[in-house]
């Protein structure tokens, strides 16, 4: 009964059918969670934020319009701004002890064999990997990890404005290559 | 303060997309993109993709038991909407009607960054409470409705020199968080807006105008975070 579209769960989520609500969390809880856990990079706290992306998700649910994107896309969105709110609301990025800082060497797109068996993230993938490598781990730094510029600049040991300068590059090609989403 | 021209907002494009600004660098890049509907365009192309890249991120297993939790704590927000006086269980934001039909849930997010840069940026009413009012006769009233058509107040547009929008909603106070950030968004025809900081220890509200009282197409209450709270349109 469940194989049915996200779209379509979303729908019965938003409804606050609580069948729907069970199916809804159980299918996006490990994307949500690992997302905030990559940003916020404290487990408490990312369950935290992970609670709070699916709760504004329902709160929201009229602002989301599948002709702008995916489910999916719309509620890592969610995921990704409610983490930058929590890890700025304290003011310093979190390094807890045994818990180092993401290493901006490794490319998920090279570690990640779960990529391939979304289907939704396949495409976006392939594009991403076109990129030039320096500027595919830019825009993966500071989308995935939400790090800032100035934090990859000092990791990287590069200037911050080149580091700017390959995001921007990255996410005009890639929106380039993707076309761009209505209007 | 300082202004940007287009082609200088298109270079920063991707900072406001993904969020890299900061302080008085959104601040003046959210002014140019509150009046300039080509560049919102831009930046909401770019925010679009950056959202599409999200796909691509890590999966890790929740702690045991997280799936129960996010569902209570559910329960819990729609039990606290429930016995919300305006909010009648429902998200107050399950609108899709006239002018925010389709609202670009990226424009609203600029639109909450916004709000929180705005009082060094464009706020350009001051809230206004009086009781001189003028004839009713050049008044136009509208119905303030939530996103599930629960009427919770009315706003009114009177024209003068200057021309007004009063917003009435009573209640408010029992049905948003004390000390919350709320804002009154006034939309004109031509998709200008402007905003207005509210509190949340008032139930009435009057902004001057510096446009025609004609013009004014919506007055939405926004939360701390952009969305709509509730609104009422006027006729063009």
């Amino acid at each position: 009964m469940w194989e049915v579209s996200d779209e379509a769960l979303f729908a019965g989520y938003a409804s606050g059918d609580p069948e729907a609500a069970t199916h809804f969390v159980d299918r996006f809880q490990r994307r949500v969670y690992g997302l905030a856990l990559a940003i916020v990079r404290v487990p408490v706290d990312a369950e935290e934020v992970a609670q709070e992306a699916f709760v504004r998700a329902w709160r929201f649910a009229a602002s989301f319009d599948e002709r702008r994107g995916s489910v999916a896309a719309w509620l890592l969105g969610i995921t990704r701004n409610v983490a930058l709110d929590s890890v700025r609301g304290r003011g310093r990025r979190p390094e807890p002890v045994g818990d180092p800082t993401p290493d901006i060497s490794v490319d998920p797109l090279d570690v990640a064999g779960a990529i391939e068996r979304r289907a939704d993230a396949r495409r976006v993938a392939d594009l991403m990997r076109s990129l030039p490598d320096p500027q595919r781990r830019a825009l993966v730094a500071v989308t995935l990890w939400g790090m800032s510029t100035r934090e990859v600049s000092e990791m990287a040991g590069i200037p911050q404005g080149t580091v700017k300068t390959r995001v921007r590059l990255a996410l005009r090609k890639l929106r380039d290559e993707m076309g761009a989403p209505i209007p | 303060m300082t202004t940007l021209r287009c082609a200088q907002l298109r270079d920063v494009a991707p900072d406001v997309a993904l969020g890299l600004l900061t302080g008085e660098e959104r601040a003046v890049a959210l002014a140019h993109l509150e009046g300039c509907a080509a560049c919102r365009a831009e930046v909401a192309s770019l925010a679009g993709v950056a959202d599409e890249l999200l796909l691509t991120g890590p999966e890790a297993t929740p702690p045991e038991g997280f799936d129960r939790r996010v569902l209570a704590r559910l329960t819990e927000v729609r039990a606290a909407e429930a016995r919300s006086p305006l909010r009648n269980g429902r998200p107050a934001h399950l609108r899709r009607r006239g002018r925010h039909r389709r609202p670009d849930r990226r424009r609203l997010a600029v639109g909450a960054t916004l709000a929180a840069a705005a009082a060094a940026v464009v706020l350009v009413a001051a809230v206004l409470v009086t009781s001189d009012d003028p004839p009713a006769s050049t008044a136009e009233r509208a119905e303030m409705t939530t996103g599930v058509g629960e009427v919770v107040g009315t706003a009114t547009v009177r024209g003068g020199n200057p021309a007004t929008v009063a917003v009435d909603v009573p209640g408010w106070g029992e049905a948003v968080p004390e000390g919350a950030t709320y804002w009154l968004a006034i939309e004109m025809d031509d998709g200008s807006r402007t905003m207005t900081h509210i509190g949340t220890d008032t139930t009435w509200w009057q902004v001057p105008l510096a446009r025609d009282a004609d013009d004014v197409a919506t007055v939405s209450v926004l939360d701390g975070e952009g969305w709509v709270w509730c609104s009422a349109e006027f006729a063009s």
